[in-house]
């Protein structure tokens, strides 16, 4: 077309191609939009994962299960299979000519006295009367730390205070759980620096969470956010144990980031 | 044909270049909108997780003080209860009564920590106690202890008293549990206090029944001589709604556990049923067929002000209210042919379909609001090898999971208000005389029947 020898045919059949090209770019580039980004709607999919990355591990409260070894067959969940059923004994049928052999002393066996036991005793309904209030039951009362069983009764004397991680060690163990399930670390960037994160909150007496906030940043922002987010995913805590006095209990936790492969 | 293809030949020049640069181009498309390559893949660690397993929990049998005959069999009776309570908690490793350590501890005095903790028991933490019966009084002493801390071993102790009765036996036991529960299950309530409310079939009547969450204690509560289905117990525990064959069909009715009797709640004609409670126990939403097709309405608990909510061809059935909110509802519409599981919003707007397939029924909103559980016939139809079975689906991600396989036909899932125990009914025949209602925990594992056949549509209560 830039060249001065182009006929009118030349012409028309580089157009044509030009527009063939064009086109056939065109749709190129509608199917590579479509093929790129859009999925398709896969309902019930389990291979889809929307914006928000959610595993069923925290959606049912149930702590996770390792996955059994299925060699081990002490720890699989699955019985072993049953054992084959032994094949029916044969009778060996008496021939025809056969006469029985009479029994002497021949005693109808003795059967013992077939005794019904009593039905089990179901719990009956208390019947509740309909002109009095019903109040809930009372509640356990606590103990304190040290307590003795007399004749009389029980007798208490509480312990004095000490360090709450030696004392109290199942309830941080249960905090560094709780947390440490609420952490989804599939957002990390592998390739920031960090070292350490540390958060800081408050549990108070009911377990409930409040003034979560950093106390030193890690210079990865990824590592913080997903560290943060995991302690605010956290509904409540235990309550406090009943012996601890205090009102509140301000926890530092911190998250390290995952070693790399 | 020979004009063009000459022509072609003439421009075969202009036309290779622009093929070129057509491949140029759309090469630069693919790179363009191609996923950003490296960081997808390598980034995704596992692990946070893997290590964490149950806890490990011994009880010993607690011990009986003083002389009173009927002691040892209330003692029998909080041992089996607390045993089975902890068990089918969901959380615990319970250790088998043949590894526990010989003897009874009743005090804190007389427990050898270090063989609770040594193998086999190898329990990080024990309860044990005492129980006695004094002076009219049924007193139970109970204690859990960290077998791993020998300085401070003490978690718990408590004391508790009652009536001697079995009854407060159980009760006392339940109590003992919940709580144990509570401080090592990651402050989640414990359950072992609720009840389940059902509908038994007895005469060729159906009543509403209850009874206590491991099925024991059954006994009706209302006797009405009629066909009784589907109840829904209020948020607050202290009124009973379901659906009641009278002279106009099923109306929605409401029975007062306060008073013991049943309370008004303002029928219209046609068919209502299906009720849920809005968590706020103010609201009762139902399907009505008053205006034609079955829509979802609610109305305030007196069955006053009434609005219907949907409006759609093909039916909505169903409603469940999201109980962490209140703002949303699943339920069940037939309006692209076979019944699909769809969530809207409280006032009816935003709809969306959550199932495209099969056939769906009788939804449940987990307490927590992130998963919805469901009976689903994936391959419905006739001569379809399809069966009912129970799902459970994640709301944000719509990702599924059976939790019922080749068990017969199961429905009317219900959670537990702790969200790790789903109460449903199996009939593993198919006939529906001989429906037991069944407890399974929310991943499908441990099921096991509460009641006999007969019972059907069970309700756990919300606290």
């Amino acid at each position: 077309m830039q060249t001065s020898l182009t006929n009118r045919s030349n012409r028309i059949g580089g157009g044509l191609a030009g527009s063939v090209a064009l086109h056939g770019s065109l749709a190129a580039l509608l199917l590579g939009w479509t093929y790129l980004h859009h999925p398709g709607q896969n309902w019930g999919d389990a291979t889809t994962a929307g914006a928000i990355q959610a595993t069923m591990v925290t959606d049912i409260p149930l702590p996770p299960k390792a996955p059994a070894d299925p060699n081990n067959v002490l720890a699989t969940d699955a019985p072993s299979p049953a054992p084959i059923a032994p094949a029916p004994k044969t009778v060996d049928t008496p021939r025809p000519e056969a006469i029985p052999i009479p029994m002497k002393n021949a005693k109808p066996a003795k059967m013992a006295d077939k005794t019904t036991p009593p039905p089990p005793l179901h719990p009956q309904p208390v019947k509740v009367d309909p002109s009095k209030a019903q109040t809930g039951q009372a509640t356990g009362l606590p103990l304190a730390m040290s307590s003795i069983q007399t004749k009389a009764g029980t007798t208490s004397v509480d312990v004095s205070d000490s360090a709450f991680g030696t004392r109290f060690a199942y309830y941080v163990k249960e905090i560094n759980q709780k947390v440490a399930l609420q952490w989804y670390t599939g957002m990390l960037d592998a390739q920031a620096p960090g070292h350490r994160v540390y958060i800081v909150f408050d549990i108070d007496r009911d377990g409930s969470v409040s003034h979560i906030q950093y106390a030193k940043r890690s210079g990865d922002n990824s590592l913080d956010q997903t560290g943060l987010s995991a302690v605010q995913h956290v509904d409540t805590f235990p309550p406090l144990p009943e012996a601890y006095t205090g009102s509140h209990l301000t926890v530092t936790y911190y998250f390290d980031p995952p070693p790399r492969p | 044909m020979d004009r063009l293809s000459s022509n072609s030949r003439q421009a075969s020049r202009p036309v290779r270049s622009l093929f070129v640069a057509a491949i140029l181009l759309f090469a630069a498309i693919l790179v363009l909108f191609a996923p950003p390559a490296g960081g997808g893949q390598d980034t995704i660690f596992t692990g946070t997780n893997s290590g964490a397993t149950s806890v490990r929990i011994a009880v010993a049998d607690f011990k009986v003080l003083g002389s009173d005959p009927q002691s040892a069999a209330f003692r029998n009776t909080f041992d089996a209860t607390l045993y089975a309570d902890l068990a089918t908690a969901g959380i615990f490793d319970i250790v088998s009564k043949s590894l526990m350590p010989p003897g009874t501890p009743g005090a804190p005095a007389e427990i050898q920590l270090p063989s609770y903790a040594s193998a086999p028991a190898s329990a990080a933490f024990v309860g044990f106690g005492s129980l006695n019966v004094a002076g009219g009084k049924l007193v139970v002493n109970g204690y859990l202890f960290d077998a791993k801390n020998l300085q401070y071993p003490q978690i718990l102790a408590k004391q508790y008293s009652d009536e001697p009765t079995e009854d407060s036996a159980r009760q006392i036991a339940h109590q003992f549990a919940d709580e144990i529960i509570l401080r090592l299950g990651g402050g989640t309530p414990g359950i072992a206090e609720t009840k389940i409310y059902y509908s038994q079939a007895s005469g060729g009547n159906k009543e509403i029944f209850v009874m206590d969450y491991d099925g024991a204690n059954g006994h009706p509560i209302t006797h009405l001589g009629t066909i009784s289905i589907s109840p829904r117990v209020s948020p607050d525990n202290t009124r009973v709604a379901f659906a009641s064959l009278g002279k106009n069909g099923f109306q929605i009715r409401m029975w007062s556990l306060v008073l013991g009797r049943m309370v008004n709640f303002n029928s219209f004609g046609d068919l209502n049923q299906s009720p849920a409670w809005s968590p706020d126990g103010r609201e009762l939403a139902y399907s009505s067929t008053r205006s034609g097709t079955p829509s979802i309405w609610i109305s305030d608990s007196n069955g006053t002000l009434a609005r219907r909510v949907t409006s759609f061809k093909g039916g909505d059935v169903s409603p469940a209210y999201n109980p962490r909110t209140g703002g949303q509802m699943a339920f069940i519409s037939g309006r692209t042919g076979l019944p699909q599981l769809y969530t809207m919003n409280s006032d009816g707007s935003g709809v969306q379909p959550m199932t495209d397939g099969g056939y769906v029924s009788s939804p449940s909103w987990s307490p927590n609001g992130q998963v919805v559980a469901f009976a689903w016939d994936r391959k419905y139809g006739p001569g379809a090898p399809g069966g009912q079975d129970i799902y459970v689906m994640e709301v944000a991600t719509h990702k599924w999971q059976q939790l019922t396989h080749d068990s017969g036909r199961c429905d009317f899932p219900s959670w537990s208000p702790d969200g790790r125990h789903i109460v449903y009914a199996n009939s593993s025949d198919g006939r529906a005389n001989h429906t037991r209602i069944w407890t399974m925990l929310a991943d499908g594992t441990q099921q096991r029947p509460l009641t006999g056949p007969g019972a059907d549509m069970p309700n756990w209560s919300w606290k």
